[in-house]
């Protein structure tokens, strides 16, 4: 007789059933830190509105007196919303670089925050793209009109402006930046943490959010000057909710 | 014999789709070639006496596609702006706050991070007897980064993600709060087909922060009033905080009325109150109204012109 099926039958029954525990929960004197006990729970929602009720829970609310506020009560747990963040491309490869032959790269940020409200991503370069063979570097770029920095963008789209810099389009991104794909032609440099200059927001928002999407494409350029090496450098992203 | 294979076949092919159907449904989310980290809670206010210690605990789950080793980090950071936002600075020398692992996570100490492993890490916070009694705001930050070694030209990245620590050193638990009213602009006249937008921008001169419990009210003719809530956003020590207030539109929109703020930092009294008063009016309707008279005198004079010109005036 095939024992396959009934195989695959107990997989099945095993995935099925075998639902992820939510709660946690541990030995020695046990520590619940979500579940809640209650006679009634669930979420509901109308047009308008979006409801989590638990019903059974005792003395829940906000109490203080001298010294101490106290909010008890599982939906003041429920609703902290982890903070969470992250790139689609850790690393960027732009191949072998050519003279006037833009190389691009991109990488995708995401957060989702919600507990605190308020959010904010922001960029440094450790350093210009660099050669540690030969220390030659290749500069940030200044853009066509030569008044880009890292808080200011200028246009990118001539062959002839050399250089390494960044754009962006999505949620939350700075002007002069696109909320919608494709890339546009505005360009900032990083800042440079060798040079002691003040990290650059890339996205913010006074909102809470999930799941707040920004592409970020990295552009460089090479002179015909530009001696030959490896170059690299990082890009240190640093994600936080706001208070 | 055929009879026995097609339903084998079957068989196979039913649980095969079963399976498929509870991978979709129960696989938990890859990210492809990515880094992602999630840290909870993300901000934790606390008021501690003097000398004495609290302990609460922090999550670290790494959503990424390979394992992470991650590096804590302590910051200190002010407020930048006035939209919750914040600028890092390093921890001062003379910190009077310790902050430290319980067990043998450290600082700066790399620990790793498996693929979809959640890490629970239990701070220890405590001022020094002698701290002052005011505020202290640190972030908590955990490093993880790839400046993997490849062949080529390449841009590798360090990500870090935070989490906003607020401590208030108190001995009897009730600092003074100190609150003020930096703006509470309504426009002066409001069109009546518009509704009214409201600024407010709350300052915090003292030592501790606060929360504003209150509200803004609205009152016009016809007894008519409406009342907003006050999001109770922390308003930090030093700092002034913009604060979203939804637009008012009345019933009927005409008149003067006047806005109303009021507040009490943490619900203590005394209250802080500023009232403004704006006039609704038919701005738009009224220039209309005005440029239709305007076109038709016009429109009257026009055709006088006309028959005059044509006119042919006879030589003698």
């Amino acid at each position: 007789m095939n024992k396959l099926p009934y195989f695959l039958f107990f997989i099945n029954f095993y995935l099925f059933f075998a639902l992820p525990v939510y709660a946690l929960m541990r030995s020695e004197d046990y520590e619940l830190q979500m579940p809640n006990l209650n006679f009634a729970s669930g979420n509901a929602e109308s047009a308008g509105y979006n409801l989590g009720f638990t019903g059974g829970q005792t003395a829940s609310g906000a109490y203080s007196s001298t010294g101490y506020r106290a909010l008890i009560g599982f939906w003041y747990l429920k609703t902290i919303i982890p903070f969470s963040f992250s790139l689609s491309n850790q690393v960027i490869e732009f191949g072998t670089l050519s003279t006037g032959l833009p190389s691009y790269g991109t990488t995708t940020l995401t957060v989702s925050s919600g507990g605190a409200g308020a959010y904010q991503v922001t960029a440094i370069e450790n350093r210009a793209l660099r050669a540690d063979t030969t220390g030659s570097a290749i500069p940030d770029v200044t853009g066509d009109n030569g008044t880009a920095t890292e808080s200011t963008a200028d246009t990118w789209d001539l062959g002839t402006t050399y250089g390494f810099g960044y754009s962006m389009y999505g949620h939350d991104v700075p002007t002069p930046f696109p909320t919608a794909g494709p890339v546009g032609s505005y360009y900032k440099q990083f800042a440079n943490l060798e040079q002691d200059e003040v990290p650059q927001v890339v996205m913010s928002s006074t909102n809470v959010g999930k799941n707040r999407t920004a592409t970020m494409t990295y552009k460089v350029n090479i002179s015909a000057i530009q001696p030959a090496g490896r170059y690299r450098n990082a890009i240190i992203f640093v994600a936080t909710p706001g208070y | 014999m055929q009879n026995s294979k097609f339903s084998l076949k079957f068989k196979v092919f039913l649980n095969f789709s079963l399976l498929t159907f509870n991978f979709v449904l129960f696989a938990s989310p890859v990210y492809a070639q990515s880094l992602s980290l999630s840290l909870s809670p993300p901000l934790v206010e606390l008021m501690v006496q003097p000398g004495k210690q609290v302990t609460f605990s922090y999550q670290l789950v790494n959503n990424s596609e390979r394992d992470q080793n991650i590096t804590p980090l302590l910051k200190s950071f002010t407020p930048d702006g006035t939209e919750g936002l914040i600028a890092f600075k390093e921890v001062p020398r003379n910190n009077p706050i310790s902050i430290t692992f319980e067990g043998n996570d450290r600082f700066n100490q790399p620990f790793p991070l498996a693929i979809g492993e959640t890490k629970s890490m239990v701070i220890k916070i405590k001022p020094n007897a002698g701290a002052p009694e005011k505020d202290y705001y640190f972030t908590l930050l955990f490093s993880s980064g790839d400046l993997a070694d490849k062949s080529g030209n390449q841009t590798g990245s360090i990500t870090q993600i935070g989490s906003n620590l607020l401590i208030t050193v108190s001995k009897d638990g009730q600092p003074k709060l100190t609150a003020e009213i930096q703006d509470f602009n309504v426009p002066k006249i409001v069109d009546s087909f518009d509704a009214v937008a409201t600024d407010l921008k709350i300052t915090n001169p003292g030592n501790v922060l606060f929360k504003p419990f209150g509200k803004i009210a609205f009152s016009g003719w016809f007894g008519q009033k409406k009342e907003i809530k006050l999001l109770e956003q922390n308003v930090l020590s030093g700092s002034t905080r913009r604060f979203d207030i939804e637009t008012y539109r009345p019933k009927f929109p005409l008149g003067k009325y006047t806005a109303k703020v009021e507040f009490e930092p943490n619900q203590i009294p005394p209250s802080v109150n500023l009232t403004d008063t704006f006039y609704y009016f038919p701005i738009r309707l009224t220039l209309g109204i005005i440029a239709l008279l305007i076109l038709n005198k016009l429109r009257r004079l026009i055709p006088a012109k006309k028959l005059i010109s044509k006119q042919k005036i006879p030589v003698i």
